[in-house]
């Protein structure tokens, strides 16, 4: 067994262990499932220093799974290349943050880390699986989980989120299993690596088209890109905090990962053919969500239109169809993974104290909680894109990308981060300045909130600082994907 | 006369079954306990599998072609046995059982089952298609008491004999046109007959037949019996019908449509009509059965309707079987029995723990979470596995019918299935639903019998296993019948 299949295991041991104790327990449980993600994100430090630039799919295991009569046989088969890795620790380092943050889940406890780690499972899966089929298996696992997670410990309407959730989400599956049938099909195999010679480039068909429609629809729900962000707004408002994290942290990066695992690295002309398209989804993403976020009346709402808005800015970068580009989208989707998951954090810490997100009975919290307000003037700071923070250069290398192909696109696109800087500021003075609503005044967070907090703070500042951490060991494999796309 | 002996036994050993049941019956007391009786069916439909296991990968022919077994139809008759295994032990704790004829009906059903599978003639294939259903009817009227177990009894006989009536009239005319009932030399024989302007003939005995087979197999518009007799049945007995009865249903449909219209048919009659028609029938129930079930609310109607709608799914399987395109055809829809098989067992086995005598509804769910988080969790996952959902069966099963189907260019139907099925997580889910986040005053443990303990943890196992590890059946499926 290869460290990446410990990797997976890792959680699974917890979920058994967590099974032998009785379910009053509730601290005994935290204790394991924060164990249980922290093993997992040392596991994945430990594989970034022997992990090779300049490398295709390292630490690969394959093992044969199983054959449909005269088809290619499917394998197990899973690995690491400079795509995946950056996402991979993005994943446990939001799962470990998420399971701290769970502190404020305190019913039925015993189910709860028991799902969380299983959905742990599938986002790690999902970025290590080499091939599409147990790739659908991992996305499919973190789709039900999600459901319980949000129906059962949600807020007011969890229901009717966690019902859309799982119809849109279940269509998006059901889109990308036909995609991923129809290639198993037609050419013959589900490993990245053999489909990646296999697929003609640059010949283009009606049945290629379609195939990759499917797979980039089913991807756009969980993005999600414009027409399809219904069931995410939802979700953003009504689920648990800690779960959003992972909501916002991780699983909407599975749809950036897979436009580019699938859409980009498979058919690399066809996504170059339509840049034009998705630059234009992706100014709509970005200046709907933008325009929308500043509307909100409600912090989660804001921070969900944001969400929005920022995965329009990953759709630029892929539009870009160049190494700059993508390099951006993929330093977005690390960067929004962490900012979101550090705001949930705090959403959840002020939730806990005040009874509500409501804007407009938020105020003044700087005085009495100065370092919360400290914490979370640097996220706002990260989301509306300022220099030497994460959020800066992934947008940065997004639109610069996008500026040698679509110059006039990438114009407008700097205007969504204006509007970043509008909303974000609005909801930030709302909540931290002003007028305090209550006389009540609110504890400070704890140190058992503020560490993990941050934690995050200095990851953030540290790709902020120093965007080689994630793009020595992503550019390799970029530039293997553009070596397509003319010369 | 020895070899006949050894080639029919695991027949002979069912009628054996029955002879010692019926003896068993006058030997004992009125009010003794009638286990004994249970103990020798369940021994009974083991040994039979043994030498259906046994036959190995001979090829046996008997009666001038009228019975025939190869390691196609034996694979199918396991399951069938398989089926029935499970139900006859989820019977040992069903108060039903406490009447001998109960066992023996129910090794009757299976003995028609059987010879159903291994007919290729019309009239053995009409003989053993009575006898299923003929013990099938009592055995859903077994509830004397109980006013609903009578009327869906009542229903069931009449709905059947109708769909009896019919196929019966469209085998007539099939005899008609070929002079034989030999479904081998008929084949031959049909081609002639097509050729002498005698189409609109056998199209009407097509359809007519189909109306038969459709009704067995419970496919939109022929399924308006389903969800009543679902619903009053004794559970077991349901179970039964949505396992057996079906499986059984749809190895008739293989054998008539397969020698008739197969790949060595009349090639216009098989695409102009006769996959046509099944694509209807599929299309129907996948939209019907899956919408329905969304509206139900006693939980065994709701099964019924997810039943239609997995017919329709089977049915794919057995155009691409017919269509030939494939190699994987047989094993896809051998594969979603086996999951189907599994999933619906293990369902109706919960079903009856919880619900015990009252007529279930979804509340009967409520908090089970609570009360009895690993019954909770098992139907979780059987529900899950009906619902296509990886590391079940029940996905794999979706997945190589969805293969076949590509791989014969069967795209619009492909995607309806995949659609239909988004609709099916609703009601699956709903129930998921049910148990996880409501909440219920009862707080009592349910008591499991070890009997439908013993199904559920088989069931269990045999979801995760296929679903995780879907080489063990596959690789089984292609080295040892095929």
């Amino acid at each position: 067994m290869g460290i990446l299949s410990i990797l997976l295991c890792v959680p699974l041991v917890g979920v058994l262990v967590l099974q032998f104790f009785p379910k009053r327990k509730f601290s005994a449980h935290r204790v394991i499932a924060n164990l249980t993600t922290f093993v997992t994100l040392i596991l994945t430090i430990y594989l970034y220093f022997p992990f090779q630039t300049g490398q295709e799919m390292q630490f690969v295991e394959k093992v044969s799974w199983f054959t449909f009569g005269s088809f290619e046989p499917i394998s197990y088969s899973i690995g690491l290349d400079g795509l995946s890795l950056p996402l991979l620790m993005l994943t446990t380092l939001v799962s470990f943050i998420g399971s701290i943050a769970s502190i404020y889940i305190k019913e039925r406890t015993k189910q709860y880390y028991s799902l969380f780690l299983l959905l742990e499972v599938g986002t790690i899966g999902v970025f290590l699986a080499t091939n599409l089929v147990l790739f659908f298996f991992f996305f499919e696992l973190t789709l039900i989980t999600m459901f319980f997670l949000i129906g059962i410990w949600g807020y007011s309407k969890k229901e009717r989120a966690a019902y859309q959730f799982l119809i849109y989400n279940g269509l998006g599956s059901a889109f990308l299993l036909i995609g991923i049938v129809g290639i198993y099909v037609y050419f013959g195999s589900v490993d990245y690596d053999s489909l990646m010679k296999v697929i003609p480039i640059s010949s283009f068909n009606p049945f290629t088209w379609t195939l990759l429609t499917l797979l980039l629809v089913a991807f756009a729900i969980k993005l999600p890109i414009f027409p399809f962000h219904r069931w995410m707004l939802l979700v953003h408002v009504q689920a648990p905090p800690s779960v959003v994290m992972i909501h916002a942290g991780i699983l909407l990066k599975m749809g950036a990962y897979g436009m580019l695992r699938f859409g980009v690295s498979l058919f690399p002309d066809y996504m170059e053919y339509i840049s034009t398209l998705l630059a234009v989804f992706g100014l709509i993403n970005l200046l709907y969500g933008a325009i929308l976020a500043f509307a909100q009346q409600e912090l989660k709402s804001v921070l969900a239109y944001s969400s929005i808005s920022h995965m329009g800015i990953i759709l630029l970068g892929i539009a870009a169809a160049n190494q700059v580009g993508l390099q951006g989208a993929v330093l977005q989707s690390i960067s929004h993974g962490l900012l979101s998951a550090l705001f949930f954090f705090l959403v959840g810490a002020l939730y806990e104290r005040t009874k509500s997100t409501q804007l407009e009975n938020l105020g003044g919290l700087a005085k009495s909680m100065p370092i919360y307000s400290g914490i979370l003037m640097v996220a706002s700071l990260g989301l509306l894109g300022l220099p030497g923070l994460s959020g800066f250069v992934s947008e940065f290398f997004s639109l610069l990308g996008l500026f040698e192909r679509h110059p006039i696109y990438a114009s407008v696109g700097t205007l969504g981060l204006i509007l970043a800087a509008v909303y974000t500021l609005r909801a930030l003075l709302s909540v931290s300045f002003g007028e305090q609503k209550k006389s009540i005044s609110h504890q400070d967070i704890a140190w058992k909130e503020w560490l993990p907090m941050f934690f995050l703070v200095v990851t953030i500042v540290g790709i902020g600082v120093y965007p080689d951490l994630i793009s020595s060991t992503l550019n390799h494999t970029l530039e293997t994907i553009v070596s397509d796309w003319r010369g | 006369m020895k070899q006949m002996a050894m080639d029919l036994s695991p027949e002979w050993i069912l009628l054996v079954g029955i002879a010692l049941i019926l003896i068993g019956e006058i030997l004992l007391r009125e009010n003794s306990s009638r286990f004994i009786l249970g103990l020798i069916a369940g021994l009974t439909v083991t040994a039979s599998g043994l030498f259906v296991i046994l036959q190995g990968k001979e090829v046996i022919s008997l009666f001038s072609d009228s019975y025939v077994s190869d390691p196609l139809i034996r694979s199918i008759k396991l399951l069938l046995i398989v089926g029935t295994l499970l139900v006859v032990i989820l019977s040992f704790s069903e108060k039903l059982a406490a009447k001998g004829e109960y066992y023996l009906l129910l090794l009757s059903a299976l003995l028609g089952a059987m010879t159903l599978v291994s007919a290729a003639e019309l009239v053995m294939l009409f003989v053993s298609l009575e006898l299923l259903s003929l013990s099938a009817y009592v055995l859903v009227g077994m509830h004397q008491e109980r006013l609903a177990s009578s009327e869906a009894a009542w229903k069931y006989v009449v709905y059947g004999g109708a769909s009896s009536a019919f196929l019966l009239y469209g085998m007539s005319f099939f005899y008609g046109l070929t002079g034989t009932t030999s479904l081998t030399e008929m084949s031959g024989n049909l081609a002639v007959a097509f050729t002498n302007n005698n189409e609109m003939l056998l199209y009407l005995g097509f359809f007519l037949i189909l109306v038969g087979i459709g009704f067995k197999i419970a496919a939109v518009p022929f399924h308006m019996w389903a969800p009543d007799i679902y619903q009053g049945a004794p559970t077991t007995i349901t179970t039964f019908l949505a396992v057996v009865s079906k499986i059984a249903g749809f190895a008739f449909m293989l054998r008539f449509l397969g020698s008739l219209f197969g790949t060595q048919g009349i090639q216009s009659v098989l695409h102009g009509v006769v996959i046509p028609a099944l694509l209807v029938l599929s299309i129907l129930s996948m939209i019907v059965g899956n919408v329905i079930a969304l509206k139900q609310f006693h939980l065994k109607r709701m099964l019924a309707y997810s039943s239609i709608g997995h017919a329709g799914y089977m049915i794919i399987a057995i155009i691409t079987i017919l269509l030939g395109g494939e190699s994987v055809a047989y094993s896809s829809l051998y594969y979603y029995f086996v999951a189907y098989l599994l999933a619906s067992t293990g369902t109706f086995a919960i079903l009856q723990v919880v619900a015990q005598d009252k007529s279930p509804d979804r509340r009967v769910l409520s908090g089970l979470h609570k009360r009895s988080p690993l019954l909770a969790f098992c139907l979780s996952v059987f529900l899950l596995s009906l619902a296509g959902i990886p590391f079940t069966a029940g996905f794999i099963g979706k997945l190589t019918i969805l293969v076949g189907a590509f791989g014969n260019s069967l795209f619009w139907v492909a995607g309806i299935m995949l659609l239909t099925t988004v609709i099916s997580y609703y009601y699956y889910f709903r129930l998921i639903r049910q148990m996880y986040w409501q909440e219920d005053e009862k707080a009592e443990k349910e008591r499991v019998s070890w009997s439908a303990g013993f199904v559920i943890a088989l069931t269990l196992i045999g979801t995760f296993l296929f679903g995780i590890m879907p080489q063990i059946l596959l690789q089984g499926i292609g080295s040892w019948f095929m």
